[in-house]
């Protein structure tokens, strides 16, 4: 009896362990600054062709000899062990990518007039899979929340949820352009994508790739200079009842107009029955431009996004304003980036007012599958009754498998 | 330059590594703004009066859902921005918006020391009907298991042994 009890177990561990196994991905990384390198495009190195999330096994290799402190020299005939999951600890078949994320923070926070805030923070636990088969992809990732990543939970408790970010199947359909549909919960299509998740820019579009994503389909199209992806958005289904989730689209289109210059535009318009906040219904836009330029001086990279905003909820005033960031990225020595990064915004409702704030980061891509980073951020918030200057220093490890 | 780097790189190490001792969580700036504002003695739900916006102390984004907490909401108030609490405050008193429609309005409630999230009648007068909204929730439909943490660690855990298991057993 024990022995069969034992051994449904053991099968029991073992169906949840294919799934872990499933649903571990490579690493979460969204480095626009990759334009750098001539990267104009992210399908080369990311499952996803819109950048950000679970990379293939040549993006891994472009990673190890490109971005890494000491890194391989690029071109390598085979990937090397460094580059590898788990260091080539277990090894994978072609079609399989397995990783990981654990990214750990200490913020500490000085508004004014406040007390001293500090804490840490779990912001990554996550770990996934991706699949590549005869043009057909699947790819997804699994994590822990401690706190925080609501939307991306799977269960339902305030904290300590098990999450996952996206999780989607696609194909991509043979032919010179590079066509690829896909459907599940995905990071929307709009703007920059990149890992500072909490530039106003991205938090006030609600396109982060933190726990943002929404389910949908979407189809991604990249011919010669051009590339871009629309996404008809079915909500996200991870929150409920179905009369708080939006539906709409969201999409952006990029042209290379330039060597080494990328300009696009963005643009997002959904509905929803009850607002969070609100709970009227309440339609959301956004739409705005960005641009990505390798500047003639090798290591400086100069990103931007303008966005404005406009919510309209029945009965309560409209939200709107513009939202903008400039970011320049200093690569002194391969592995080694200074960014200073100045954003701002006029977003709230009734009388507005421009907030301002300032980013100097330091990111260090130390070793193989980890990097660790510096940020302070002065942020000077307006109001029509005064101004408050906030100060913030974020330290952050990294580790990926 | 690479030397510099280096050492620059091994500081910051060291200084991550420090941050790493454990924080106290959660912020307080927003009751104490709150009552610095209003001259109040004391905001409702002490000691932490996160209550008063959001379900528990533990506060963060997306679980200000209390009348009053969504009130601020709409009248501008953003999480983290001091200053915006501070406009949405001046909006409310503008208005005269009254949360829980019990005839006073939030700012005179908690300058009386009273809950705006409370319907108080001091004329017998009933509550308002309403429409009963159900609050947002998150999680997967299929979930359906509420206080999960336990479970959300238990299935990581066996995940991870049992692959670990049947690498070691395969090797």
């Amino acid at each position: 009896m024990l022995a069969k009890q034992s051994g449904v177990l053991a099968r029991l561990w073992a169906a949840l362990a294919c799934v872990a196994v499933l649903l571990l991905s490579g690493s979460a990384h969204a480095y626009p600054w990759m334009i750098r390198h001539h990267y104009t495009s992210c399908s080369a190195c990311h499952y996803d062709p819109s950048g950000a999330g679970p990379i293939s096994a040549y993006g891994r290799a472009v990673a190890d000899a490109v971005i890494r402190m000491n890194g391989t020299s690029e071109g390598a005939a085979e990937l090397p062990p460094s580059a590898k999951f788990l260091f080539g600890a277990v090894p994978t078949p072609a079609w399989l990518e397995l990783g990981g994320d654990v990214r750990v923070m200490s913020l500490s926070s000085k508004t004014a007039g406040t007390p001293l805030t500090n804490r840490l923070i779990w912001m990554q636990l996550d770990a996934g899979a991706s699949i590549s088969v005869s043009g057909f992809v699947a790819s997804g990732t699994l994590g822990f929340a401690p706190e925080g990543a609501l939307g991306a939970a799977l269960t339902r408790g305030t904290d300590n949820n098990l999450v996952s970010r996206q999780h989607w199947i696609g194909y991509q359909l043979p032919g010179s352009a590079e066509l690829m549909l896909r459907v599940g919960r995905m990071n929307l299509p709009f703007g920059i994508r990149n890992v500072e998740h909490t530039l106003w820019a991205k938090q006030l579009s609600r396109t982060s790739i933190d726990d943002q994503q929404q389910y949908g389909a979407s189809a991604y199209l990249g011919v010669g200079k051009l590339r871009g992806e629309v996404m008809g958005i079915a909500g996200n289904l991870q929150l409920r009842p179905d009369r708080y989730r939006e539906r709409g689209y969201s999409a952006y289109l990029e042209i290379e107009a330039t060597d080494g210059l990328a300009l696009g535009a963005s643009s997002l318009i959904t509905y929803r029955n009850l607002d969070t906040v609100t709970l009227e219904n309440t339609f959301r836009h956004a739409h705005g431009a960005f641009g990505r330029w390798a500047t003639p001086y090798e290591p400086l990279v100069l990103l931007t996004e303008w966005d404005y905003v406009f919510e309209s909820s029945k009965g309560s005033y409209y939200k709107r304003g513009l939202v903008s960031y400039l970011q320049a990225d200093w690569e002194p020595v391969q592995g080694i980036h200074v960014l200073a990064t100045g954003e701002a915004n006029k977003v709230g409702v009734r009388e507005r007012a421009w907030s301002y704030g300032g980013w100097l980061s330091y990111a260090w891509y130390c070793a193989p599958h980890a990097d660790v980073r510096l940020d302070g951020i002065y942020q000077s918030l307006g109001s029509s009754v005064g101004r408050d200057g906030v100060f913030t220093v974020l330290l952050q490890g990294h580790v990926f498998l | 330059m690479n030397r510099l780097s280096n050492i620059a790189s091994a500081g910051l190490l060291g200084l991550l590594a420090v941050s790493l001792a454990p924080h106290a969580a959660a912020s307080t700036s927003f009751p104490a703004a709150l009552r610095s504002k209003l001259g109040l003695a004391q905001v409702p739900y002490p000691p932490m009066g996160c209550q008063l916006c959001h379900q528990s102390d533990a506060g963060g984004l997306g679980t200000a859902t209390k009348p009053f907490g969504r009130s601020l909401l709409k009248a501008g108030a953003v999480g983290g921005s001091v200053p915006n609490l501070l406009k949405a405050l001046d909006n409310l008193e503008a208005d005269g918006t009254d949360s829980d429609h019990d005839g006073v309005s939030d700012i005179a409630e908690l300058k009386a020391g009273k809950d705006p999230n409370v319907f108080t009648s001091s004329t017998g007068m009933a509550p308002p009907p309403g429409e009963d909204i159900p609050l947002p929730e998150t999680g997967c439909e299929l979930a359906g298991l509420h206080g999960s943490s336990s479970i959300a660690w238990a299935l990581l855990l066996g995940a991870v042994l049992s692959f670990g298991a049947r690498r070691r057993r395969s090797e």
